[in-house]
């Protein structure tokens, strides 16, 4: 039933032809061509960009391990003092006491 | 018997029945997603001309339409994997098409609106030319839907299940939309007042 009137709608068409640029193949072709391109293009930035990500991570680690370690600080006047100026807050420690120390 | 042979050929339809898709619509997006050229020139072999349709319901002027159909074809395929139903594609891609062509469209009205006889192919021959018009002051008398399904049934030869599907409606409605399209438009084309 609804195929008899499908094919009714097919007889009764109106001739929309005038409006058709045609060519279809031929734009069909090309379009599917430059989309494909244009895939082929995103996908190699992403991986390429993915690939540098990845080797300036592996090279910043590398740089982080590699550097000596930082040496013990063993003057440290100010830390010092500022420890004992702590203890005045702290502790049972005279002010006074911790004030000249500092000085 | 020739005769009747020669009869029956006759009555055939000049235009043969489109061929319709051997592989689902599902499997091609599927497989254009993997970067398969072949793919990719089904699926615009398969869709363009319901994309210009559709642009073309929306714009009005069939160069315009040709234009924005193309872009929105090659944003719809670059955005492939963001088609979350791959089996309504065309659903899918048409509401890109329509949505790009109405974004045309307000840039248009900002603009200042050319002549649609610059809109003709300089390669057509005038009553072309004169029946173009013909058509598109038709069409501009239907509404929305009722152009995008009397474009997509009768220009790209869509069925009614696969442009209620589409577009979003029942067949039913479809049919009726078609009907009452075409009623408008042979009505218009005849001079008679709408």
């Amino acid at each position: 039933m609804k195929s008899d009137e499908d094919r009714i709608d097919r007889i009764d068409r109106i001739d929309l032809a005038p409006l058709d640029p045609g060519d279809w193949t031929k734009k069909a072709a090309a379009l599917a061509a430059r989309a494909l391109e244009q895939r082929r293009f995103r996908r190699a930035v992403v991986v390429r960009g993915m690939t540098a990500l990845a080797l300036s991570a592996a090279a910043a680690l590398a740089l982080w391990f590699a550097a000596p370690a930082p040496e013990p600080q063993h003057d440290q006047p100010a830390a010092a003092s500022s420890i004992n100026m702590l203890d005045w807050a702290i502790r049972t420690t005279d002010p006074t006491e911790a004030l000249r120390y500092a000085q | 018997m020739s005769e009747v042979r020669a009869g029956l050929a006759a009555v055939a339809p000049l235009k043969p029945a489109p061929d319709r898709p051997q592989t689902p619509v599902a499997e091609l997006v599927k497989r254009a997603r993997k970067g398969e050229p072949a793919a990719f020139d089904e699926l615009v072999r398969r869709h363009l001309r319901a994309a210009y349709a559709v642009a073309l319901a929306v714009l009005g002027r069939p160069a315009d339409a040709d234009d924005v159909a193309q872009d929105a074809f090659l944003v719809a395929l670059e955005k492939l994997d963001d088609c979350r139903d791959p089996a309504r594609f065309s659903g899918w891609l048409i509401q890109i098409v329509r949505n790009r062509a109405l974004h045309a469209l307000d840039k248009r009205k900002l603009r200042d609106g050319s002549d649609d006889a610059a809109d003709s192919p300089s390669h057509a021959a005038p009553s072309d030319v004169v029946l173009r018009r013909q058509l598109l002051a038709a069409l501009a008398t239907l509404t929305a839907v009722q152009r995008e399904v009397v474009l997509l049934h009768d220009l790209d030869e869509w069925t009614h299940a696969e442009i209620a599907e589409a577009l979003g409606l029942t067949e039913t409605n479809c049919r009726q939309h078609l009907f009452t399209a075409r009623r408008a438009l042979r009505g218009a084309l005849a001079g008679e007042p709408t």
